[in-house]
């Protein structure tokens, strides 16, 4: 059984609107007028806490991602958010994912902002990359039926421009820059871990498959996670000839764990409800704009899921949904043999909304759901001495500046004045009489 | 009462393709007189319609099937009016036709303006009914892209669509869906933003062919100013307003719009 990876996932809901059963959408349309901004420091306040104490607790990672004008995620900047976990924490791996790529006019603006925070984290980010929902180009003016072509374009040169020494002239059909050479370049090398999130379309595990990229399934059911994880291992060793390794599979699986199931079971309910029912109430028109897949691909969806029986998030009822698999609940004993069965049966290696916070959840019910899982799930799927990964492996830079001297050394060119004489000074020891004086050949 | 008929029609003339402007168009033809080349709205684009019948009465209509729409694929570089304008103007060539009377509805009309503004020698008249293509300052056109299916519905047929329902895709029939998907889909790839030309505002001052602008007296979709601003910019346009009738006037009143653009047509082609 491969190693599981655990991370929170905070989409910070804004969870103080009227049920989903009068409301049109939570998306697009929803009034900014139910946004209270006072209210909003204390629930921003909190979920960011949330994640900051998936360090101590020892979660692998934490992940914030970008939305657009909804309730069901407040979180229209996540490098924003990114920079702010990374500030408050020293070690763990911070995922942004994803930025939705074709909503930035200038991608490299993308490279820019994880590159630097993938720098003053010392090499702890993760690049989601995603096109944004269909909801998002109704709010934001971009073209979906460009949005697919303008993503990967987007991808590719953003990998370019985090691989490749600048500058370099990109002549793209969406993109034309005389320059691209952005500062800073990251870290980690070749360049951060790529994620992309997926419903389980054809051509994004196909995509993610050629490029080993990792693929998280969204929230689904275990029967759609099932089929797309396999036609990605499939894809991988027949079409692309390698083995996918396990990191290479994720999963959204809201996860809550109390003492018993029976108290799991009543404490998440009425906070997976408004998730499924209201935070994810989203009409038609706003998931899928014209053009933002194709015809005949929204059609085999469509008919897929009629054929299936597949029905929108917000018409299963709770039970439906565990048994489903979209969502796990019980005991420490109950979750951990869940995961296993994600293991052995689809090949999970990265369990994402793992514990943490979902829907309407109090500040309270988080804490305890990370708690117990970082103590009584977690250590079940790692090594003996319970390490996450971040424990495990050295750092791309080491954190205290005494390591950094010894390790990195100083800059291969020394910041440089020339003096009238034409001799050069070490700016850096400009300020020493002796340094000068010796400069300026006295 | 308004007959369902409205959209039946008992024989269409079989569709046709002509290879012009790098893609392969479908196209229908009927009728005999002055030809008419008509470019339909955003929607219905696969459908000959009794208005069609009734336009063919005295005209030679040309039907055509914008790329993007109906049966009609749009390749790749496919994005903008202008590849429109080729691609009919491509057409008038490939059927020797020297000079036409162009009419459009909706996004049809913006298409036939700029196919005016760039040929105005091909075109001997210019009809718009509920155009799409301006701006006008605190009226925009409806976002029919992000409606729902009863606000669209209101928004082509006005508070009671009665027998009109019918032609849109009825709750579950996903083959219906998935077709308006498509055609919705061609209308994005021109006019998801923006949904305006503001070169139209200097150029259709220059444009002196007869023209004739309807606006639909029940309009949901397209606010009346926008006509108005049509007849307005186009110097040589009257103006006409079609009453009882939403957005779908050629649905509607297809013999009062068949009547006002054949009305018009004989005058500039006695």
């Amino acid at each position: 059984m491969n190693r599981l990876e655990f991370f929170m996932f905070h989409l910070m809901p804004w969870p103080y609107i009227p049920p989903g059963e009068d409301l049109e959408s939570t998306w697009v349309t929803l009034p900014n007028s139910h946004y209270d901004p006072k209210v909003g420091h204390r629930v921003y306040t909190e979920y960011l806490e949330q994640l900051i104490a998936c360090e101590k607790l020892g979660y692998d990672g934490v992940i914030v991602n970008e939305h657009h004008q909804n309730a069901f995620g407040t979180m229209p900047g996540p490098n924003l958010w990114a920079a702010y976990l990374a500030a408050r924490t020293q070690h763990i791996t911070i995922g942004v994912v994803g930025n939705a790529l074709p909503m930035h006019n200038n991608p490299v603006r993308v490279a820019e902002e994880i590159a630097m925070l993938d720098v003053v984290s010392g090499g702890r980010i993760i690049s989601g990359h995603v096109r944004g929902m269909g909801a998002e180009y109704h709010s934001s003016g971009q073209n979906p039926t460009t949005s697919k072509a303008k993503f990967w374009e987007a991808h590719d040169l953003i990998i370019k421009a985090w691989t490749e020494n600048g500058p370099f002239s990109w002549e793209g059909e969406y993109y034309n820059l005389p320059y691209v050479n952005p500062w800073p370049r990251p870290v980690q090398q070749p360049h951060p871990p790529i994620w992309l999130p997926g419903t389980g379309s054809t051509d994004t595990i196909e995509e993610t498959a050629r490029r080993k990229i990792t693929y998280l399934q969204t929230t689904t059911s275990n029967w759609i996670t099932k089929k797309s994880f396999a036609l990605y291992r499939q894809l991988c060793e027949e079409k692309f000839g390698y083995e996918a390794a396990p990191t290479q599979l994720g999963r959204v699986l809201p996860t809550y764990v109390a003492e018993t199931d029976e108290q799991a079971y009543r404490e998440f309910k009425p906070h997976a409800m408004w998730f499924f029912r209201t935070g994810l109430k989203i009409a038609p028109q706003h998931l899928f704009p014209p053009g933002y897949n194709t015809a005949e691909a929204l059609g085999r969806t469509m008919r897929g899921r009629a054929q299936a029986g597949v029905r929108n998030f917000w018409e299963y009822s709770y039970d439906e949904l565990i048994e489903l698999g979209y969502i796990i609940v019980g005991s420490p004993e109950t979750v951990v043999a869940a995961y296993e069965r994600q293991i052995e049966e689809y090949g999970l290696g990265l369990a994402v909304s793992a514990g943490g916070h979902l829907g309407s959840m109090p500040n309270w019910m988080v804490m305890k759901n990370m708690q117990i899982m970082a103590e009584q799930v977690m250590p079940h799927f790692r090594e003996a001495d319970g390490k996450p990964t971040w424990a495990q492996r050295d750092r791309p830079v080491p954190y205290t500046l005494a390591e950094q001297a010894a390790v990195v050394g100083e800059p291969k060119q020394a910041p440089t004045v020339r003096l009238d004489n034409g001799r050069d000074l070490d700016a850096r020891f400009g300020h020493v009489p002796e340094v000068v004086a010796e400069a300026e050949g006295r | 009462m308004q007959q369902a008929a409205g959209t039946a029609v008992a024989h269409a003339p079989p569709t046709q393709q002509a290879e012009v402007g790098g893609l392969s168009l479908t196209y229908r033809e009927a009728g005999a007189g002055p030809a008419v080349l008509y470019l339909h709205g955003k929607d219905f684009a696969a459908r000959w319609l009794p208005f069609h019948v009734e336009l063919t009465t005295t005209l030679r209509v040309l039907a055509p099937q914008h790329p993007g729409f109906a049966a009609t694929p749009a390749p790749s570089w496919f994005r903008g009016f202008d590849d429109g304008v080729i691609v009919h103007r491509e057409l008038l060539d490939h059927l020797g036709l020297d000079r036409v009377h162009v009419v459009g509805l909706d996004i049809g009309a913006w298409m036939a303006a700029d196919l005016a503004v760039f040929h105005p020698e091909r075109v001997a008249s210019l009809t718009v009914v509920a155009p799409f293509g301006l701006r006008v300052p605190g009226s925009p056109i409806a976002d029919f892209f992000g409606a729902s299916g009863p606000r669209n519905a209101e928004l082509l047929f006005g508070a009671d669509p009665g027998p009109f329902a019918e032609l849109l895709p009825a709750p579950g029939d996903i083959d219906a869906f998935v077709a308006s998907y498509a055609d919705a889909s061609g209308a994005a790839r021109l006019m998801w933003n923006p949904r305006y030309d503001l070169k139209l505002d200097h150029r259709l001052p220059r444009l002196h062919v007869p023209a004739l602008v309807v606006a639909a007296g029940e309009d949901r979709l397209v606010p009346a100013a926008h006509p108005a601003r049509w007849a307005e910019l186009l110097p040589d346009a009257r103006l006409e307003t079609i009453d009882g009738a939403a957005h779908a006037v050629h649905l509607q009143q297809p013999e009062r719009l068949a009547a006002l653009i054949q009305t018009f047509i004989s005058e500039v082609h006695p």
